[in-house]
């Protein structure tokens, strides 16, 4: 392996060289350049060759799992805006929807405010659809929705506030109440 | 000969024909910006701050298959001699339609769709070629940003004074020359990303006036790399064993 810098359009190799991968691409000269500032990697055994960005550049992808709030429900269908991805953070401020299916009911499942860790199921018509069928999947904090306190997990699919006692449905996380679920980078 | 260039070629602001204005690029100046730069061109000072890739707002805009540019170049109250009104002015958004053209063949915008890319350039006092100076910034602000991009694009202008072919045009031989031609340039793929002439020019003092100003950009490249490799790199300012890439001409 051979390590050396380069800006966005330096000429890298060429294509009966080398394979590009992240960070490369493919001119009509025939060349491979680099699209970003960062490290070229020349894998020679392998004969593929990356340029590893100094800064990375988070988009939600099927099968992340990403951290948000909702911040609106519907009868079916909640919104969630999402601000870590893969535990890292993000300000892009994506939004991601779910939409409940047959018997469920989404309004049982979160309120609005609350914390949720969901898994991109998919990206479909410019919407980040995100699934909770996971029991890691679900509301990892949340508050109570009638006096705004604290609440206990009661079980899977309940808590209860230690204020006013009102018992409240919502979909958890199974780490729910953990603090580590919370403490991402 | 004129009052813009005397007889030894020598022009207003003592530069030669073919010189320069001094060029000062600072990279990652905003710490709240996902990339940013700093440039003096002369006695242009011009901030530009990139956000995104992010959501699109308003939703409709999004774009299946990439991401949208949005571009805005505004000069501040303080940036000329008499206080200029902060309202976008039909020049400041024709700037900004030219700055996105001019950015856009340099940027994979393919790579990130259904969102947007902000371009915000602030001009802190005017000195004539600003917009050129703005579309440099601009470049390596993208580049601080992340952002996947072809090439840098390097911008810089021409145009006739005193009868004369010269490099870089400020702000008095701007308003008293006989042309000026802003371009932008992408100097490994040896593409022209814009092109404006403003004035009148034979076709061989075309032919030279682009030439001249595509020699200009290509002295703004190296500056834009330098910049670069000083924020990234600061130890080895022309790259790796390889020698930091880039044309051979």
């Amino acid at each position: 392996m051979r390590v050396r810098f380069t800006l966005p359009g330096d000429r890298i190799a060429t294509i009966e060289e080398f394979e590009g991968l992240d960070g490369v691409y493919q001119h009509s000269d025939g060349m491979l350049r680099a699209s970003r500032v960062g490290k070229v990697t020349y894998d020679l055994k392998q004969r593929y060759v990356r340029v590893n960005g100094l800064k990375s550049i988070l988009l939600p992808k099927v099968g992340d799992h990403v951290i948000g709030f909702v911040h609106m429900l519907t009868s079916n269908s909640a919104n969630i805006r999402i601000v870590y991805i893969n535990e890292l953070r993000s300000d892009a401020r994506f939004d991601a929807i779910y939409i409940g299916r047959g018997k469920i009911k989404v309004q049982n499942m979160f309120r609005v405010g609350d914390m949720v860790r969901a898994k991109v199921a998919s990206i479909l018509n410019g919407y980040i659809h995100v699934t909770f069928r996971d029991s890691n999947l679900g509301v990892i904090y949340t508050r109570c929705n009638q006096c705004g306190g604290e609440v206990v997990r009661l079980n899977a699919e309940e808590v209860k506030c230690v204020e006013c006692n009102a018992v409240s449905s919502r979909k958890l996380a199974e780490d729910y109440g953990n603090v580590n679920a919370l403490r991402c980078s | 000969m004129s009052r813009l260039m005397s007889e030894e070629g020598i022009r207003i602001d003592g530069r030669r024909w073919n010189e320069l204005r001094p060029v000062r690029i600072e990279v990652g100046v905003l710490k709240n910006a996902d990339g940013s730069s700093y440039i003096e061109f002369g006695k242009n000072k011009i901030v530009v701050a990139v956000y995104g890739p992010k959501e699109v707002h308003p939703k409709h805009m999004a774009l299946p298959d990439r991401s949208v540019l949005r571009c805005r170049y505004h000069m501040l109250p303080f940036s000329v001699e008499e206080r200029k009104n902060p309202a976008p002015s039909r020049r400041e958004i024709e700037i900004s339609k030219i700055t996105r053209e001019a950015l856009e063949p340099a940027l994979i915008l393919e790579d990130y769709p259904r969102t947007v890319i902000d371009v915000f350039i602030e001009v802190l006092q005017s000195d004539g070629g600003s917009r050129c100076a703005g579309i440099t910034a601009a470049s390596v602000a993208l580049a601080d940003a992340g952002i996947n991009m072809r090439d840098l694009v390097a911008a810089c202008a021409a145009g006739k004074v005193g009868g004369r072919i010269v490099l870089d045009i400020n702000d008095e031989e701007d308003k008293m020359g006989e042309a000026d031609m802003p371009v932008a340039y992408l100097p490994n793929l040896k593409q022209v990303s814009l092109l404006q002439l403003d004035g009148k020019l034979t076709a061989d003092e075309y032919r030279e006036c682009l030439n001249l100003a595509i020699s200009g950009c290509m002295q703004v490249y190296s500056i834009q790399r330098e910049a670069l490799m000083r924020k990234y790199f600061a130890t080895d300012k022309r790259g790796g064993d390889e020698g930091g890439g880039g044309e051979e001409e």
